[in-house]
C-alpha cells in the first residue's frame, strides 16, 4: 500500500524552498550595482528580508523535526481529481491570458465561461450558454459604456 | 475638532446624489460578497476597485466603504441560514445565530444582526470622528524610525493573528517583503529583480492584479479542487424571512451587549491587523462573562448575535483610526482602501489632518452614510439575499474567474497584470493548501516600501547605525508590542488548539461544528 504523505514531509519541503528563494535573492543581490555616500544601498533591505526567510525557514525545519505532524498532507498530486480539475482551470485561464490580446474579450470570455463551468461538472447547456453570453456582455458594457475602459476587442476590432 | 467644516462635509455627503447611489451599490455589493462564503470584504473591495477608477475621491471611497459595511453584516446571513460563514467575522455569530434559525427564528435573528450591525458601525463611526484627530497630532511626533517600527508592528499584529503557525506567518510576511522589492528602488532609482524588457514589474508587482490573484483565484481554484473531490458541496437555504426589523422588546433586550460590542469592536479594530473576526469573538466573551445566565450562551438567545454583529461592523471604523491618522491599515479590507487613497493621489497620515482635512471629514460622513446605507440594503433586500446564496457555485466561480481576469486587467489596460494575477493565483493556492497566511504577503506589499524607505532615511540620518533606534522611546515601545503579540499569540493558539483546533484570521475557518458544540455545552 502506497505510504501517503504527511505534513511534516511537506512542511519539510515549503521550508527548504523558502530557504532557496532566501539564498537566490541574495545571490542576485551580490550583483546590484554600489553606490557611493549611500550608507543603505539597493542590496541592503532584500538581503535582510532573504536573512529574515532563511532564518524562519530553518526554524520551520526544526519545529518539524522536533515535533512530528502526521497528519496527512494535503494532496499534490496531478493523480489527484481534484487538482487535475484545478489545473484544467488554470490552464484555461493561461490561455486566456495568451491569447486575450490577440482574439479579444468577447469571443475568450464566453468560452472561459462555458469551458468553467463544464470543467465543474455543471451540464445546463441552456444555462450554460445564457450565462456565459449573458455575463460577458454584460461586464463589457459596464466597462465600455459605463467606466469608460476599453476591453482588448482583438479580431473583432473592426467593429469598434 | 473643526464643527462647521464637520457639519459641512456631512452635508455635502448627504445632499450629493453621486455619493448616495455609490454609498447604496456599495452596500449591495458588499452585503452580497459577505453573504457568500468564499467571498469576503477584501475581495469585494478589491474587485470593485477598478470600478471606482472614473469617480472623484468620495464617491469611490463611498463605493468601498459601502462594500465594506455591507459585507461586515452578510457574513451574518450565511451564517446564520447555513451555519457557513460569509466573512470570517461572522465566524462568531454562527455560535448563536445558527441555533436560532434551527428554532425557527432565522428572521428574528437576522434583524437583529442587521440592526446590531448597524449600530455598531455608528459607533465605531463616532469613535473614528472623534478620536483619530487625536492619534493624528499624536502621530506628528513620528519620525522616520518610529514609521519604520510601526509598520513593522502592524506585520507582526497581523502575524500574530494570522494562522495557527507563527513561523509559517513570519515566512508570509518576509516573502511578502521581498517580493516588495521588485522593481524601482525608491531611494536610487535602480532595477532590481527584474528580467530585462519585463516593463510591467517595474514598479514592482502590481498591487490589485496580486491581490487578486492571492485572494480571489487562489480561491477559485481551491473551490474547484475541493468540489471535485467532493470536499465541499453546493450549500442551499430554505429558511423563510419574514422579518426585516427587530421587535423593540429585542432592542431592550439587547442594547448593552450592541452597546459593549461596538466599542469592543472599534477598539480592536484600531490596532492594526486585528479585525471585525476578534473583535467579535471577544465582545461575545465579554457579553457571556458578563451576563447574568452565560449557559444561555450558544442555544440562540439574541445576545449573543447583537454581541458579536455590532463588534464586527464597530470594527469597520475602528480600522479607519490607524489607516487615518497613521496611514497603517487597520485590517486587509483598510489595506486595500489605502491602496484606494494612493492611487487618487491621497497618501493618508497625520499630515492628511493638515493638508486634506475636508477630505477627511467626508471620509467620517461616507463612513457613517455607508452603515445607513447597509441597514436601508439590509431592509429592502433580507429576503432577497437569501436567495442569493443558493446559487450554484459551479456558475458561481466561473463568474468571480472571469470578473478577477477582467478587474485586473483593467487596472493599467494590461495584458501583463492578468498574467501576475495568475501566477499569484497559483502562489496563493499552495500557500493556503500548506496553511502558510495571505494577509502577512498582503500587508507586507502595502508596508514594505514605506518600511524600506523609512528605514534607508533612519539609515542615512544616523549613519548606518541601527542600534540608535533603541534610543527611540516610541520605537522601543513598539519592539515591545511587536514581540508581545507575536508570543501572545503563540501562547493563545496553543489554547485555542487545545480546546477545538478552530484557526481565526485569513479566510480560513475549520471546525467550527465543533467549535459550536463546544460553545453549546459550555452555555449548558
Amino acid at each position: 500500500m502506497k505510504k501517503k504523505a504527511i505534513a511534516q514531509t511537506s512542511n519539510l519541503i515549503c521550508a527548504f524552498i523558502g530557504i532557496a528563494i532566501g539564498v537566490a535573492a541574495i545571490w542576485i543581490t551580490t550583483g546590484f550595482k554600489q553606490f557611493v555616500n549611500v550608507p543603505v544601498g539597493p542590496e541592503v533591505f532584500p538581503r535582510i528580508m532573504a536573512v529574515g526567510l532563511i532564518l524562519c525557514s530553518i526554524a520551520l525545519v526544526v519545529f518539524n523535526l522536533i515535533r512530528k505532524d502526521t497528519d496527512p498532507a494535503p494532496p499534490l498530486s496531478i493523480r489527484d481529481h481534484g487538482i487535475r480539475r484545478m489545473l484544467i482551470i488554470a490552464g484555461i485561464v493561461l490561455v486566456y491570458f495568451l491569447l486575450l490580446e490577440t482574439v479579444g474579450y468577447l469571443i475568450l470570455s464566453p468560452l472561459l465561461l462555458f469551458f468553467s463551468m463544464f470543467v465543474m461538472d455543471y451540464r445546463n447547456y441552456k444555462y450554460m450558454i445564457i450565462i456565459s453570453l449573458g455575463v460577458t456582455l454584460a461586464v463589457f458594457l459596464l466597462f465600455w459604456q459605463v467606466l469608460v475602459i476599453e476591453l482588448p476587442n482583438g479580431l473583432l476590432d473592426f467593429l469598434f | 475638532m473643526d464643527w462647521n467644516l464637520l457639519l459641512n462635509s456631512y452635508a455635502s455627503v448627504m445632499l450629493n446624489p453621486q455619493i448616495l447611489i455609490m454609498l447604496f451599490v456599495g452596500a449591495v455589493g458588499g452585503v452580497l460578497f459577505g453573504a457568500i462564503p468564499g467571498l469576503t470584504a477584501t475581495l469585494g473591495v478589491a474587485l470593485l476597485i477598478p470600478f471606482s477608477f472614473g469617480l472623484d475621491l468620495v464617491p469611490s471611497i463611498g463605493l468601498l466603504l459601502g462594500i465594506y459595511c455591507g459585507a461586515m453584516y452578510g457574513g451574518s446571513i450565511s451564517a446564520i441560514l447555513i451555519h457557513t460563514p460569509g466573512t470570517p467575522a461572522a465566524a462568531a455569530t454562527i455560535l448563536d445565530g445558527y441555533p436560532m434559525g434551527q428554532k425557527g427564528e432565522a428572521g428574528r435573528a437576522l434583524s437583529i444582526a442587521m440592526f446590531s450591525s448597524f449600530c455598531g458601525g455608528v459607533i465605531g463611526a463616532l469613535v473614528m470622528t472623534f478620536l483619530s484627530p487625536v492619534v493624528a497630532a499624536a502621530a506628528l511626533a513620528f519620525g522616520p524610525a518610529e514609521l519604520f517600527m510601526l509598520a513593522m508592528f502592524g506585520l507582526s499584529v497581523i502575524i500574530a493573528i494570522s494562522g495557527k503557525s507563527i513561523t509559517k506567518g513570519l515566512m508570509s510576511a518576509f516573502f511578502g517583503l521581498l517580493l516588495c522589492t521588485i522593481g524601482m528602488d525608491p531611494a536610487c532609482g535602480y532595477l532590481r529583480f527584474v528580467p530585462k524588457g519585463v516593463y510591467g514589474l517595474y514598479e514592482g508587482p502590481p498591487f490589485i492584479p496580486t491581490l487578486i490573484g492571492l485572494f480571489a483565484l487562489a480561491e477559485v481554484f481551491s473551490t474547484v479542487e475541493k468540489m471535485a473531490r467532493g470536499e465541499m458541496k453546493d450549500t442551499q437555504s430554505n429558511a423563510k424571512v419574514t422579518r426585516a426589523l427587530p421587535t423593540w422588546a429585542d432592542i431592550k433586550r439587547t442594547w448593552k451587549n450592541i452597546i459593549s460590542g461596538g466599542l469592543i469592536g472599534t477598539f480592536i479594530g484600531a490596532i492594526p491587523g486585528a479585525g471585525g473576526d476578534i473583535g467579535a469573538f471577544v465582545s461575545y466573551g465579554v457579553s457571556k462573562g458578563a451576563s447574568k445566565h452565560p449557559e444561555r450562551f450558544g442555544t440562540g438567545i439574541p445576545e449573543g448575535v447583537a454581541a458579536t454583529e455590532s463588534a464586527n461592523n464597530g470594527a469597520s471604523g475602528g480600522a479607519m483610526i490607524p489607516l487615518l491618522s497613521l496611514g497603517v491599515p487597520g485590517d486587509s479590507v483598510t489595506a486595500v482602501l489605502l491602496g484606494a487613497f494612493i492611487m487618487k493621489g491621497i497618501t493618508p497620515g497625520p499630515m492628511m489632518y493638515v493638508n486634506e482635512l475636508p477630505t477627511v471629514y467626508s471620509v467620517f460622513a461616507a463612513l457613517m452614510m455607508a452603515n445607513l446605507a447597509m441597514l436601508v440594503v439590509g431592509v429592502l433586500g433580507v429576503r432577497f439575499f437569501a436567495k442569493i446564496i443558493s446559487v450554484n457555485k459551479r456558475v458561481l466561480m466561473p463568474i468571480i474567474l472571469i470578473m478577477s481576469l477582467v478587474g485586473s486587467y483593467a487596472i493599467n489596460q494590461n495584458v501583463f497584470d492578468i498574467g501576475v494575477a495568475l501566477a499569484f493565483g497559483v502562489i496563493g493556492y499552495l500557500m493556503q493548501k500548506y496553511e502558510f497566511p495571505l494577509s502577512p504577503i498582503l500587508l507586507a506589499l502595502i508596508l514594505g516600501p514605506m518600511s524600506e524607505a523609512n528605514f534607508r532615511r533612519f539609515m542615512q540620518i544616523e549613519k548606518g547605525n541601527f542600534m540608535t533606534i533603541f534610543t527611540h522611546p516610541i520605537c522601543v515601545v513598539f519592539i515591545v508590542l511587536s514581540i508581545g503579540s507575536l508570543v501572545f499569540s503563540v501562547i493563545n493558539q496553543r489554547k485555542i488548539n487545545k480546546r477545538t483546533g478552530t484557526v481565526i484570521g485569513d479566510g480560513k475557518v475549520e471546525d467550527l461544528a465543533e467549535a459550536f458544540e463546544e460553545g453549546k455545552s459550555d452555555a449548558e
